[in-house]
């Protein structure tokens, strides 16, 4: 195992390294809290106070050991998750795990480009405005960007997550309670705690993640002396995501819950901030949600064409010209096309549309799941690097764990009443 | 008429009674061949795997396979592990398009059968295979016919593929990537990208450091550290003496610099005073785009002498379009190109045909004005010199080409 001491070896090298080598991490994880997260978090806040503090603990701990081993498959083998699926389970498997992957993302892209408009209606520009402009802004970023150049703009993006943390503390929280809710894990299995429960999970370990982050470490052709930066990327990032869900909850639960206020989705979270923490903080929440949405819209779709092209064969990267590449081009344009259509069409079925996607998600995520843990255990395929023994046991735990949650999440989608809601 | 491995893949597999033994679940051909003939099946018999050579088949249809044999003779014969598996090894693998210069996935396989003989013929890349599959050929055949769209066949002939062995299964599909070694270095650079860690690894060890040389200079900047940093460190360094100087600076710049400094203590001392001397300007300078192979000669000599005397630095030189004179003192005086010398008779003296104006860059002049100053004059190359006019490099102008393309 690769040693988790950073400080015998903070040195000049290492800290080059680190800046070379970071990104995958901290970006997956700073996607992760997307409009869909930023809502789960604002209600699990608004609707149960500091009662779900406690769960973020052991979220964060199942994100990091699942990306972990996500960025430690891309290391060593230097491929693609889709690939290593393809080469594994053929080509049937292959299909159908990333023709899901793709309805699960579309939904997610949707749902960015509502995050988008709710939050800069909040701000008063219409959404018929900031929708197009957005997609096509994400559309000319990607295509006529480079790679590289999106990673640094991201992780400048990534800052502006602080907007939640300032907002959180601008509700004046109260230390002592919060500190000992984070510490008092409290089952309550009241129908409505359950359902959030399910949400936070899902919300916050989605496939696309682990597509995501295992192609971009093995894009960064990193040699694996060198992976312990990688694994310190993906801890920071998790812990990042998981302190940014923390204000979140906070600010909702020391405004909206305290009033006994009711809402539904972030906007109204951002809006109830107003009266309650000042103008300031309900701008920066608002803020803050767009610049979660503007993100995910751009890295779904192209981490989603990137997963399905390397699993079909067919060509892509951003290096192609279109006609050299028609398959990369034409999913990455439709995703942004369809996901940004949809939300300015008057009628269009964006409650169900969202539902199913939540619904595949919830399907995949077991599949996913099991197949890391079958890949990284095979010896022909990592060598040394596969799981020890007490690893394996925080993993098969966590994926049985993963697999209830999933399959309660899909149950409690499909028959609404399943919980006595 | 050509048939594919998704038509016999779990086919029935009949003795020559017609009795249903098993399944197809494999082919085995042989490791390297120029056309690779198959060699047996691999048979799902009950729940065992057992192994049947061609020799026993009596024929293959779309119906399935008929054996020539009655079950009861059957001999059992242990799976040849050393051979490669078609669907095992092969099927969903990633192999190299030598003409297309690219990785492509096999969808499926292409037979060609001569009398007993059934030879893989090809590998089909395309949408056909992909739907073949998936069980949706008839599907696709349909939807060609009613609507008229062309759907092209994507079938690569055996012999312009280099199959590269799955990251899963390892099992190792050719003795040398022969056709691989003899790309061009700039698509061999593109194919590299798509390759796992391991298959770039057995790749570096089959070619010669030349070639690795020529493949590093072709490469993406990410992707040339990442090539130096699998090699071990004494083959890095021999590498970087045979890149021209110019090119192994900029590469040890992208290092840091404990890494790029126990490389150059493993270079030759002479080679490594070129690469040090280089790497000491800052980037984006004359000094730091600039080679030290090119042909600097004294002034006043005869053009005759010139050429004798630069013969031998003029087969290795990297700037070969002039000649740079110098006085005595090492000082830059001219420049003749290299048509004026053909034309020159030889007993004429170098300094009496050297052009009028003499553009030269200092080693700190930024690359952005060496564009200006090679697109403005249309000059193939540039001198460079130092605070005394010493005469200490000169830049081709493919070194300054990526700073006219426009930023991507």
């Amino acid at each position: 195992m690769v040693s988790l001491n950073p400080f015998k070896r903070l040195n000049w090298r290492n800290i080059l390294l680190f800046l070379s080598v970071i990104g995958p991490g901290i970006i997956t994880a700073a996607v992760d809290n997307d409009a869909g997260g930023i809502t789960t978090y604002s209600l699990a806040g608004a609707h149960f106070g500091y009662g779900f503090l406690w769960t973020l603990i052991p979220i964060t701990v199942a994100l990091i050991l699942v990306q972990e081993m996500s960025a430690r498959l891309g290391a060593v083998t230097g491929k693609g998750f889709s690939d290593l699926i393809r080469e594994r389970f053929g080509v049937r498997w292959t299909f159908y795990i990333l023709l899901a992957l793709f309805i699960a993302n579309l939904g997610n892209t949707l749902a960015e480009f509502s995050g988008i408009a709710a939050s800069t209606e909040i701000f008063g520009v219409s959404k018929y405005i900031t929708v197009p402009t957005s997609a096509l802004a994400v559309w000319f970023l990607v295509v006529k960007g480079s790679y590289k150049k999106i990673e640094n703009i991201f992780l400048v993006a990534s800052l502006f997550y602080a907007t939640y943390v300032i907002s959180g503390l601008m509700a004046s929280p109260n230390w002592g309670p919060i500190l000992k809710a984070v510490a008092t894990p409290v089952i309550s299995f009241h129908a409505d705690y359950i359902a959030m429960l399910i949400g936070m999970v899902g919300t916050t370990i989605a496939p696309w993640m682990q597509f995501y982050i295992q192609s971009s470490v093995s894009d960064k052709k990193i040699q694996f002396k060198d992976y312990w930066v990688t694994r310190w990327d993906v801890i920071i990032g998790c812990l990042i995501t998981d302190l940014v869900a923390f204000f979140v909850v906070v600010a909702c639960a020391e405004t909206i819950y305290r009033h006994g206020l009711n809402i539904e989705t972030a906007k109204d979270a951002a809006l109830a901030l107003g009266p309650l923490a000042g103008k300031w903080a309900s701008m920066l929440f608002a803020f803050g949600l767009f610049n979660a949405s503007i993100f995910a819209a751009t890295i779904l779709p192209l981490s989603t064409t990137y997963s399905i092209c390397e699993g079909m064969g067919w060509e892509s990267g951003l290096d192609y010209s279109f006609k050299e590449a028609p398959a990369f081009y034409s999913i990455f344009t439709g995703i942004i096309i369809v996901g940004a259509g949809l939300i300015l069409l008057p009628n269009a079925p964006l409650i169900s549309i969202m539902y199913w996607s939540q619904v595949v998600n919830g399907m995949l995520l077991p599949f996913v799941l099991v197949i890391i843990l079958w890949l990284i255990n095979d010896k022909r395929l990592m060598g040394k690097y596969v799981n020890g023994p007490l690893f394996n046991f925080l993993t098969w735990t966590l994926t049985l764990v993963m697999v209830i949650l999933s399959v309660l999440l899909v149950f409690s989608t499909l028959f609404p009443h399943l919980f006595g809601q | 008429m050509p048939f594919f491995l998704s038509h016999l893949q779990n086919a029935a597999v009949r003795d020559r009674n017609d009795k249903r033994i098993g399944t197809l679940k494999d082919l085995v051909i042989e490791q390297v061949a120029a056309v690779p003939e198959v060699l047996g099946l691999v048979v799902k018999k009950a729940s065992d795997l057992i192994y049947l050579p061609l020799k026993d088949v009596d024929r293959f249809d779309r119906q399935g396979v008929r054996l020539s044999l009655e079950e009861a003779f059957i001999p059992p014969l242990p799976l040849p592990e050393d051979k490669v598996f078609l669907v095992r090894d092969l099927l969903d693998a990633q192999v190299v398009d030598i003409n297309g210069a690219k990785v492509v996935r096999v969808n499926d396989i292409v037979f060609s059968q001569l009398k007993d003989h059934l030879f893989v013929s090809g590998l089909d890349m395309g949408i056909w295979g992909l739907m073949r599959r998936m069980g949706w050929a008839r599907a696709l055949a349909w939807f060609v016919k009613m609507t008229g769209v062309k759907v092209s066949e994507g079938i690569i002939p055996w012999d312009s593929i280099e199959p590269i062995e799955k990251e899963t299964t390892k099992v190792r599909l050719s003795v040398t990537s022969d056709r691989l070694t003899r790309m061009h270095p700039a698509d061999l650079a593109d194919v590299i990208e798509d390759m796992g860690h391991q298959q770039r690894h057995r790749l570096f060890g089959e070619l010669t450091n030349p070639q690795l040389a020529d493949l590093i200079e072709e490469s993406e900047p990410h992707m040339q550290s990442s090539i130096l940093h699998e090699l071990d460190p004494e083959r890095a360094a021999d590498i970087l003496e045979e890149m021209e100087p110019d090119e192994a600076a900029d590469l040890l710049g992208e290092l840091t610099d404990e890494e790029a400094q126990s490389l150059i203590d493993r270079m030759d001392p002479e080679e490594a005073a070129d690469v040090q001397h280089l790497l000491s300007y800052e980037e984006d300078t004359a000094g730091a785009l600039m080679t030290t192979s090119f042909i600097a000669i004294d002034e006043e000599l005869s053009v005759g002498d010139a050429v004798r005397w630069s013969r031998k630095e003029l087969a290795e030189a990297e700037v070969i379009s002039y000649f740079y004179l110098v006085k005595a003192d090492g000082k830059l005086s001219g420049a003749v190109s290299i048509r004026r010398i053909l034309l020159a008779d030889a007993h004429v003296r170098m300094k009496a045909i050297a052009s009028k104006q003499l553009v030269f860059a200092h080693a700190h002049t930024p690359a952005k004005e060496v564009v200006e100053m090679v697109t403005r004059y249309n000059l193939s190359a540039l001198p460079v010199v130092d605070f005394n006019n010493h005469l200490i490099g000169a830049i081709a102008v493919n070194d300054v080409l990526d700073y006219l393309q426009p930023e991507k």
